[in-house]
């Protein structure tokens, strides 16, 4: 065995004489980045030391404002007022404007002293045709730099908590479901120390440079933020639509909001989900216990799901799947992700003509053989960027007016936010999302002239769904668009079923097709 | 010690040739240091850069209370952590050897005993504990005194110590191996 002195003596041997020097290429590369740097610190303090020169001329206040705004004009040869407007919108109020080398370097000063992080990170859904459902399950996230723990919610009730905890290399996971009253515990090896509770934020920071685009400021927990919007397709292999959007705290200069938009959702092609980390907590001492796994007296050692299934089993009965031809869904999807425009007939219990385009619908209500009312809904934001932000965008409206002709009467309502209508591309999108998970193929056939493949799907697949509503869904062979969509229901009163088709997709539209038109004389209704 | 004051001294002021001078004078040995912590030269060099670009930022108020060699020692080694665990979470990243340079003075068999000493240290170092692993490095090429890696890591002196008298035994039980080969 050799001795602790020879092994010192080794390592300090090796490294002595494995001279390194750096390539004139390195040195080149980083004398020029810090010669950039230099200049652009030195701007950045000659324009934050003017505030403090302003403040000091301005002590005595605007009755020396007439003499100081001689005296800098003959000093600087500037109008004084050209100075003092200036002086409001500074690169110090905006200091993201400045040069960004000196502010992310507070930026990352501030972080690198965070011990432990705590924050909320909340998904959020989002379809083609710009519809976001917030999902009800949201995580508060408590990271130190070598263990976790995750509490799951689902809206007010804790659902599970995770840890992570190290033991030696290895990493120790525990999962405690409430919600089945069960728990799980593995092993990692070798997985310890590898987390660190900044570093995701400093990723962002590092790569503000190559910011797309400001966003415009705004209150987020009562705090003005500005935030950043960085393509993802700059910093890896992501897919087009990746974007991430970071919002600083502009006092604090901390992040306070992260948007990861555009992440792409296992068997569900036709959405993507959009994560959200905020409400989050630097300087906070989480107490060591907090970190301490506790599996309460009773629960039982297994995972989740083989509970869950158990109990789905139960309540629901036998599921049954047939083999759907592998890409059928991504090719559906496909095709409807390029409809612009759509006409179809909805019959149920009334029999409705829907008309939509990307970001306006109109439903017109038949009773008989006459138009009882049209509704038409119209979407307006701000932001008609690449992605559905809005549950985020503060311009988003939905405009919904009703006419009602046999009423003589008109009502006009707007949406902010949720609850609100939603485009009826969704409820078409999200029934095909389970088309893989479908009970039988139907017998080809030919409906309005067109061959179709159709299949039968039990709505107990998703949800909480009886076993008494079923799909049958027909799609045209060649184009893969839905020809006809049934829902099929059973209540006390008997069975219902209520159909879409005649559909006519990429028709072309009237230019008035979704403005709204209230005939004279016809009564606002309110509220009231 | 003196000049290193005289060169802050300018530096605050903006001067480059100063920091010319501070970077010339301590690249390699930073650049040693983060090679070894890391095990991947490419890596290091920008180890090199972020320290020097972020050093630069504090132009006008640098205050040095210790010696600049190992302040930026510290630097180096606090970013090469967030480097590794960028790395250990991507997993995407290979090491690469490290490719000492070669001297004109030594002959190829002398090179070659080097390089592999170096390799095998190298793969014991991959082996222990990062938190280690920059104890030992941070000692040993640098030549930092306990007090000052514990002041720069926010740790005890006791676990600084403690640290490096893990990753030392682990490595010589891993070179101990490597000899009986």
């Amino acid at each position: 065995m050799i001795s602790a002195k020879y092994t010192e003596s080794f390592i300090k041997d090796v490294y002595e004489k494995n001279v390194l020097s750096t390539s004139a290429k390195a040195d080149e590369r980083i004398l020029t980045n810090v010669r950039e740097t230099l200049e652009q610190t030195r701007n950045a303090r000659s324009v934050t030391s003017q505030p403090s020169i302003w403040r000091t001329v301005m002590e005595n206040r605007a009755a020396k404002f007439g003499m100081i705004a001689a005296v800098l004009a003959v000093i600087f040869g500037v109008p004084a007022l050209t100075l003092f407007s200036r002086q409001k919108n500074s690169a110090s109020d905006q200091w993201w404007l400045g040069p960004q080398a000196a502010w992310a370097g507070e930026i990352t000063a501030s972080l690198e002293s965070v011990k432990a992080l705590v924050y909320r990170e909340q998904p959020v859904f989002v379809k083609p045709f710009g519809s976001t459902h917030i999902s009800g399950n949201w995580t508060r996230c408590y990271q130190a730099r070598d263990r976790f723990r995750r509490d799951k919610y689902y809206h007010d009730k804790l659902v599970d908590v995770t840890w992570e905890v190290p033991d030696g290399n290895d990493l120790l996971h525990y999962m405690v479901s409430h919600e089945y009253e069960c728990y799980q515990e593995d092993r990692r090896q070798g997985a310890a120390y590898d987390r660190d509770p900044v570093e995701q934020l400093l990723f962002y920071v590092r790569l503000l440079h190559k910011a797309d685009r400001i966003l415009e400021s705004k209150l987020f927990d009562g705090k003005e933020c500005v935030g950043f919007e960085i393509s993802a397709a700059k910093y890896g292999n992501n897919p087009e639509g990746r974007i991430d959007r970071i919002w600083f705290d502009v006092e604090s200069k901390l992040p306070v909001r992260i948007e990861r938009h555009g992440l792409p959702l296992t068997n569900h092609p036709e959405e993507t989900l959009t994560l959200i980390q905020d409400q989050f907590e630097y300087h906070v001492d989480v107490p060591a216990e907090m970190f301490t796994p506790q599996i309460p007296g009773g629960y039982v050692n297994t995972h989740p799901d083989s509970i869950r299934k158990a109990r789905e089993k139960e309540e629901k009965g036998q599921m049954f799947f047939t083999e759907v031809p592998a890409g059928l869904k991504e090719q559906v999807i496909a095709a409807l992700e390029n409809v612009k425009t759509a006409v179809y007939r909805e019959a149920g219990p009334q029999t409705q003509k829907v008309y939509f385009s990307r970001y306006a619908w109109r439903i017109d209500v038949y009773a008989a053989d006459h138009v009882q009312c049209i509704t038409w809904y119209v979407v307006n934001k701000n932001d008609w960027g690449k992605t559905s932000f809005d549950f985020n965008d503060e311009g988003f409206r939905l405009t919904q007016t009703t006419v009602n002709y046999e009423d003589r009467a008109y009502r006009v309502s707007e949406y902010r936010g949720e609850p609100r209508p939603h485009h009826p591309m969704d409820s078409i999108m999200s029934l095909i999302g389970y088309l893989d998970r479908a009970d039988r193929q139907l017998d080809n056939m030919k409906i309005e002239g067109i061959d179709c493949l159709g299949f039968e799907l039990s709505a107990k697949k998703y949800g909480t769904n009886p076993d008494t509503m079923k799909h049958r869904l027909w799609f045209d062979v060649q184009t893969k668009l839905p020809v006809r969509m049934e829902w099929e229901w059973v209540q006390e009163d008997g069975s219902h079923t209520r159909v879409q088709d005649h559909f006519e997709w990429n028709r072309a539209l009237p230019d008035d097709t979704f403005v709204p038109k209230v005939p004279d004389g016809f009564v606002k209704e309110t509220d009231q | 010690m003196l000049e290193d004051r005289l060169l802050i001294w300018r530096f605050n002021r903006g001067d480059m040739d100063a920091l010319g001078r501070i970077y010339e004078k301590h690249k390699n040995d930073l650049l040693r240091l983060a090679a070894a912590l890391l095990g991947d030269r490419n890596t290091a060099e920008d180890v090199l850069n972020d320290v020097f670009v972020s050093f630069t930022q504090r132009m006008g108020d640098f205050r040095l209370t210790g010696h600049l060699k190992n302040y930026l020692a510290t630097c180096v080694a606090n970013r090469a952590r967030d480097m590794y665990r960028m790395r250990q979470r991507k997993k995407t990243i290979a090491l690469d050897d490290v490719g000492a340079d070669e001297s004109d003075a030594i002959g190829p068999r002398e090179s070659a005993i080097r390089n592999d000493h170096y390799r095998r240290l190298s793969e014991a170092m991959d082996q222990i504990p990062y938190d280690q692993r920059e104890v030992v490095t941070l000692h040993l090429v640098s030549g930092m005194k306990f007090r000052q890696i514990a002041s720069s890591q926010d740790i005890s002196v006791n676990t600084a110590k403690s640290r490096y008298r893990y990753g030392l035994d682990k490595l010589r039980s891993l070179l101990d191996s490597e000899v009986a080969k």
